[in-house]
């Protein structure tokens, strides 16, 4: 029986359920990042146009809208790969908190910033956003605790 | 094996998941941006021009503009969109980088 550690709060699985519940949690993490940057990547031209009205990145524009799908697809791929599962889920929740600081800026101090975050995620308001971005990082984190009770 | 077997579970998920949502696009997103500068003629499309220290003070328009209205590579003067503002730091003159 492996136990699942979140908080206080504790969850008995069998093997080879935590080892079920470990791969359809991947495969959400993952779905998101390869979505997200399937769609920034289709629609290229109207995700740079967005961040280059951003003040302070915009002059970074083409750069970033290139490096951000990118490191979403190279994320989706390290977290599909149980080798290298570990690695791709803290990637996962960095960028996740990097993208969820650039939500709680925007809600603060400029609602006008853009938010060219692919699909259908772009028609959530920020609050919602705000909310989405927090249950998948919670999602990361249970995913990494629960990598660490499976090895 | 086993991992393997996960990993290739795992990209055929993730595919059929990203293939599906390809055809159903979005729409009504938070805001739609879009960045020209004057070039002395007219607006030409350019996401990544910076105002600062770019612009020459030779003309009557704006040099470096944000509208949410898709307008193509380039508009007339006289097509300005209602909703174009110029981007700060940005002064009267032609965009010369």
């Amino acid at each position: 029986m492996k136990i699942l550690r979140i908080s206080n709060i504790s969850i008995k699985l069998s093997p080879k359920s935590a080892e079920f519940f470990q791969l359809v949690l991947h495969i959400i993490l993952a779905s998101l990042f390869a979505y997200t940057a399937y769609e920034k990547i289709m629609g290229h031209e109207r995700f740079m146009n967005g961040i280059a009205k951003v003040e302070l990145i915009g002059r970074f524009a083409v750069f970033i809208s290139w490096v951000v799908p990118i490191a979403e697809l190279l994320i989706a791929v390290l977290v599909l790969v149980p080798e290298i599962a570990k690695m791709g889920l803290w990637c996962f929740l960095g960028l996740m908190i990097i993208f969820t600081t650039y939500i709680l800026i925007a809600l603060i101090w400029a609602s006008k910033l853009p938010c060219h975050c692919g699909g259908v995620i772009e028609t959530l308001t920020w609050t919602e956003h705000l909310w989405f971005n927090i249950g998948f990082i919670l999602l990361a984190i249970i995913a990494l605790r629960l990598e660490k009770s499976l090895n | 094996m086993k991992n393997f077997k996960k990993m290739i579970m795992g990209f055929a998920a993730v595919a059929l998941i990203v293939v599906g949502s390809a055809f159903k696009p979005a729409s009504n997103s938070k805001l739609l941006t879009y960045r020209y500068i004057n070039n002395g003629t007219q607006y030409v499309l350019e996401p990544s021009a910076d105002p600062t220290n770019n612009c020459v003070s030779n003309s009557a328009h704006q040099c470096v503009i944000t509208t949410d209205e898709n307008k193509g590579s380039s508009f007339n003067y006289a097509d300005l969109p209602s909703d174009a503002e110029p981007v700060p730091g940005s002064s009267e003159g032609t965009y010369n980088p």
